[in-house]
């Protein structure tokens, strides 16, 4: 009875066919899909991976630059405040010695005044004093224009304080 | 009732498609082989389609096998560790196997080899004895799944533990558990093999029986039931406990 339903080539047909059906879907779809699959997963985490290593070099490198260009940007506000230091030292020098220069002008130029000047009264005196010798003479009649006389006169006008 | 008594036992009984006979012995091709074929066709023709020109962006029909192959290789991880890997196209192949076999009586409006020798009178149909079952209708296949999975079992615990750790498994924790280990490798083939055997062939006759006496509308709602989620149940459960018991073999 149960030799009715138990069928022995069935049985051997089915294990060589599952055999078969397994050695060609690992060939055919399971090994290429499963392998395709892990390589795309790897070069997915491998370019992933690049990506970040990038992104931290970038960030590296602008945290570089920005800090020279913090540097730099210190440097030149040192030059300039140096720069600005050096030209007020030199505009003070400047004007100290124009000051100065001016200051050594105006005393030569009071000097020659006074020179000039004393030169002009001893002139006017001179011709004062012969004014008055000659008015003198005219007056006595006589020439009272002597070096004695000349030097009375002199001696009174220095006494009047004219000068 | 007397032409469904013979239709219930040509669904019971191996039918011999062709007579073949090697050395003596007999070797005849049963309608069971024969739908294996059609099955394995199908799943092979699925696989050189499907598997045409990978691109590194799935496309259409790419993401189908992708889901497919993943969910395998899950499916064998989760239940099987990291080792599941190497057994996953064996729990693939027959899951797949499984599944197109256990839902192949949704075809059964393709005509039987006998409905067509009464149409057409052609005498090549007339002893071919063949019409769309699932071949786990059959219990000699359904045996050889289940004694092939337990040889699956059997080769990953002499895989990973060697032949001699293998059979030490046998006496651990203690020799007394010999007859018992015994027990469990002859039982788990049987109990998955008639497990399925019986699902799916309850499921046909049943919808033999629903097409007997209505044969038009009903018949479409219970199909869904009874082809096509229980037999990918059956399927799933078949894959579920063999890659456990091979998870237990290779832990």
């Amino acid at each position: 009875m149960i030799s009715e339903f138990i069928s022995i080539p069935t049985f051997i047909y089915t294990a060589i066919n599952l055999v078969i059906l397994y050695l060609i879907l690992k060939k055919l779809l399971f090994k290429p899909v499963s392998e395709f699959m892990e390589n795309r997963k790897n070069s997915i985490i491998e370019s992933m991976e690049n990506a970040e290593r990038e992104k931290s070099e970038a960030l590296e490198l602008k945290d570089k630059y920005e800090s020279q260009l913090k540097e730099a940007y210190a440097q030149a506000q040192k030059i300039l405040k140096e720069a600005e230091e050096k030209a007020q030292q030199e505009y003070e020098k400047i004007v100290q010695d124009a000051k100065n220069e001016a200051e050594a002008l105006k005393i030569k130029a009071k000097e020659e005044i006074e020179l000039e000047k004393n030169e002009a009264l001893k002139e006017i005196r001179n011709e004062v004093v012969s004014l008055a010798l000659e008015a003198a003479s005219k007056v006595l009649e006589a020439n009272m224009d002597t070096e004695e006389n000349r030097k009375l006169v002199s001696k009174f006008i220095d006494e009047q304080g004219v000068a | 009732m007397e032409g469904f008594g013979s239709e219930l036992q040509r669904l019971i009984k191996p039918n011999k498609v062709f007579d073949i006979s090697i050395f003596g012995f007999d070797m005849s091709i049963t309608d069971s082989v024969v739908m294996m074929w059609i099955v394995m066709a199908a799943l092979i023709i699925f696989s050189l389609v499907f598997t045409r020109k990978l691109k590194t962006i799935p496309e259409g029909k790419q993401n189908v096998v992708e889901v497919l192959v993943e969910f395998v290789y899950n499916f064998a991880k989760d239940s099987m560790g990291h080792n599941g890997k190497l057994f996953a196209p064996y729990i693939g192949t027959v899951l797949m196997f499984l599944v197109i076999s256990n839902m192949a009586a949704v075809f059964n409006v393709i005509p039987s080899s006998e409905d067509i020798y009464h149409w057409t009178g052609i005498e090549f149909f007339k002893d071919l004895n063949f019409a769309i079952r699932p071949p786990t209708k059959d219990v000699n296949v359904t045996l050889t799944l289940a004694l092939m999975s337990m040889v699956a079992v059997a080769l990953a615990g002499i895989k990973v533990r060697k032949v001699s750790g293998w059979l030490k498994s046998f006496i651990e924790p203690v020799p007394l558990m010999l007859p018992f280990k015994i027990l469990d490798y002859v039982i788990r083939p049987v109990s998955l093999c008639f497990r399925m055997f019986g699902n799916v062939l309850g499921a046909v006759i049943i919808m033999e029986l629903v097409y007997f006496a209505f044969p038009a509308i009903l018949p479409a709602f219970l199909s869904i039931y009874f082809d096509l989620f229980d037999g990918i149940l059956q399927a799933y459960v078949f894959v579920f406990l063999t890659s456990i018991y091979i998870g237990e073999a290779i832990e």
